[in-house]
């Protein structure tokens, strides 16, 4: 058996996304993953490049009405409803834990108004142990009849524009797929100081069950997440792409390596795994394991080459 | 965790035992769960949970080895594949799971009520108890003779049970909850698992006869292990405002249940 290059066994998986260093492209989404330690007896925390920890408010929140979720062909639908231990509480019980790990650790935020964003964001900016910022921009906005932020280039500016004047921390605005131009949303992001864009978060979605004829969610309109969603959010990674110079977070579906890659072809510099880990906790390790199968297997040393490498 | 079935068979019509090659922890709560993966693929999405029927164990050549057995009914399309498994299929499963039944002291009597596959919680408790001299009593209702799962099981252990069916084919005719009315006593513990209506009725009885009283909650679950948040219940005694220093208004059934003290649920929104 002929022998392969010993120089290429290990490709560099590192990436540079928003001025934080991963060790490798391989993250855990918002809201699928709590707060890391519910996944501690499942997998190798270490191993991740990153974990994004559940959406983080001012005050906790006690979210929707249950029914909460519910399943869909390819994927499910959810109410949760922002539930969350709030900002004191997230600092000293959870972060803690989260602190003994040589992973990046990113915290997802959110508010109702702006004032609340930039209170969570500089909260957030005096303590140790966090790595970089991902803020939520599908949340109704108290000021604007409860249309959510992300929806609105004018919005997007204004609350990343004021979010990036109180904190030193990389900024990564996570927008919502919404929306009848996800570009000029990016684009707005971009021009309020962001330094990297995660997409998508959810797509809204509904369920109705026939015999009694109720919605099958509490909340009538759920998140649609999983392998559904996978074709609309790398066509969004790609958009988007073309559109912004900052850093991109693909996310929406991914269940294998091969979906990995196919967003870190489109434009991805890194990507987030949601929904999948409910099916499979330790489904992460087993999507980095095989990209760095894919960078042996295709003589890519360095996982940068591959970002935005799509031929059209 | 990949595991072997050794078995999965029919026991009534609808109703099925699979045994899977899988040795627990012995520290296993009556009522804990287990997270099954029907498909490998993506249809059915979600993994679904099952509760713990009992443990069993089987001689592999001159090894002796530890496994659990699952009772299930087919309700729809995961469990209707699950019936279609055969012995040697290796499956994903997650667990033990969440937080089993725990009120019982061993005073007084337990009276665990079980509505259809609702029994199986109770096999695990009922072994536990069986050469005790604490008193249990077995209240098992179904809508007709072939609806009590099991049944077999607990009268090998010799449990003293009372039965009741919609039709009057087995017991008594009438709903489970009539049984309870007559057997509940003050010294007596009420353990229940069955459909939403009956739990509702078995802890109004309970908090009519002052005696304590847990539930085992069905929820649809997706990840089993308190992670996302989706399979909430209301609870009460928490301060109307969620604060840094107030508790959630809200628990979750695979983590914090599935068994509450029945006192602890906001009945009218579950
Ligand atoms: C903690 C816990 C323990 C459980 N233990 C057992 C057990 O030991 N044995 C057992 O047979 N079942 C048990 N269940 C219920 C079991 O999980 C469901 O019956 C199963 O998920 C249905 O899957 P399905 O794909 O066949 O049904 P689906 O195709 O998803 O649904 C078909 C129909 O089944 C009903 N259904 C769906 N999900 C549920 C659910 N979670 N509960 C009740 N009805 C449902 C609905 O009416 C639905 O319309 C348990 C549930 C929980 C939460
Ligand atoms: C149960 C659940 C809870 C979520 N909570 C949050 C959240 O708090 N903040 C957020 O920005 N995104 C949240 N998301 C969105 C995910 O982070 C992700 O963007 C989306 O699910 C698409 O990825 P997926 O298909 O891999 O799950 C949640 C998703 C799910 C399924
Ligand atoms: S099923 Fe995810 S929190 Fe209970």
């Amino acid at each position: 058996m002929h022998k392969v290059n010993n120089n290429i066994s290990q490709p560099d998986l590192t990436v540079n996304v928003a001025g934080i260093k991963l060790k490798n492209p391989v993250m855990t989404a918002s809201g699928t993953f709590g707060y890391g330690e519910e996944y501690e007896p499942y997998l190798d925390l270490n191993r991740l490049g990153g974990i994004i920890v559940k959406g983080i408010s001012m005050e906790p929140r006690e979210g929707n009405s249950p029914p909460r979720i519910v399943e869909t062909a390819a994927g499910m639908l959810n109410s949760i409803g922002l539930q969350n231990v709030g900002v004191e509480v997230f600092v000293d019980q959870k972060l803690p834990f989260l602190r003994k790990y040589d992973t990046a650790v990113i915290v997802n935020f959110f508010g109702d108004s702006i004032e609340e964003y930039c209170e969570v964001a500089n909260i957030l900016g005096a303590v140790d142990g966090i790595a970089g910022l991902e803020m939520n921009i599908s949340c109704p906005n108290k000021q604007e009849g409860w249309l959510e932020f992300g929806t609105r280039p004018d919005l997007t500016f204004k609350v990343t524009n004021a979010v990036r004047k109180k904190t030193d921390l990389p900024l990564i605005v996570k927008l919502s797929p919404n929306v009848t131009d996800i570009s000029t949303i990016a684009k707005a992001a971009e021009d309020g100081g962001a330094d990297g864009l995660s997409l998508i978060n959810t797509i809204t979605g509904m369920a109705v069950n026939i015999e009694n004829r109720r919605p099958m969610l509490a909340n009538i309109i759920g998140g649609l997440s999983g392998p559904a969603i996978k074709p609309v959010a790398l066509r969004m990674v790609w958009q988007v792409a073309g559109k912004v110079s900052l850093p991109l977070i693909g996310v929406g579906g991914i269940m294998t390596a091969e979906d990995a890659i196919e967003f870190i072809i489109a434009g991805a510099s890194a990507i987030q795994i949601g929904t999948a880990n409910f099916l499979d906790p330790s489904v992460s390790i087993k999507v980095l394991s095989g990209v760095e199968d894919y960078l042996i297997k295709n003589r890519v040393k360095r996982i940068d080459s591959l970002i935005g490498s799509l031929e059209t | 965790m990949l595991v072997e079935i050794l078995y999965n068979e029919e026991i009534l019509l609808h109703y099925y035992k699979m045994g899977l090659l899988w040795s627990l922890p012995s520290t296993i709560e009556a009522g804990q769960f287990l997270m099954f993966r029907v498909s490998d693929g993506i249809d059915p999405f979600l993994r679904r949970p099952f509760g713990i029927y009992r443990t069993i164990s089987i001689e592999r050549g001159s090894k002796k080895l530890g496994g659990v057995e699952i009772l299930y009914k087919v309700v729809g399309k995961g469990t209707g594949l699950m019936a279609g498994l055969r012995q040697g299929h290796k499956v994903d499963v997650l667990g033990p799971l969440g937080v089993g039944f725990s009120g019982f002291d061993g005073d007084g009597k337990l009276i665990m009520v079980a509505g259809g596959v609702g029994i199986v919680p109770f096999y695990l408790l009922a072994e536990g108890l069986a050469n005790k001299d604490s008193r249990v009593q077995l209240l098992f209702g179904g809508r007709c003779k072939d609806d009590l799962p099991g049944l077999l099981d607990f009268e090998n252990l010799g449990t003293e049970i009372k039965i009741s069916t919609d039709n009057g084919e087995l017991g008594v005719r009438g709903a489970v909850t009539e049984l309870l009315k007559k057997e509940v006593s003050d010294d007596s513990t009420v353990y229940a698992c069955g459909p939403k209506g009956m739990l509702k009725e078995v802890a109004r009885i309970a908090r009519e006869r002052g005696v304590p009283c847990f539930v085992s909650l069905d929820k649809i679950m997706a990840c089993g292990m308190g992670a996302c948040l989706g399979c909430a219940v209301k609870v009460n005694g928490r301060k109307s405002r969620y604060t840094a220093q107030n508790l959630s208004p809200y628990k979750m059934v695979c983590k914090d249940g599935p068994v509450f003290d029945a006192e602890e649920i906001v009945w009218k929104e579950l």
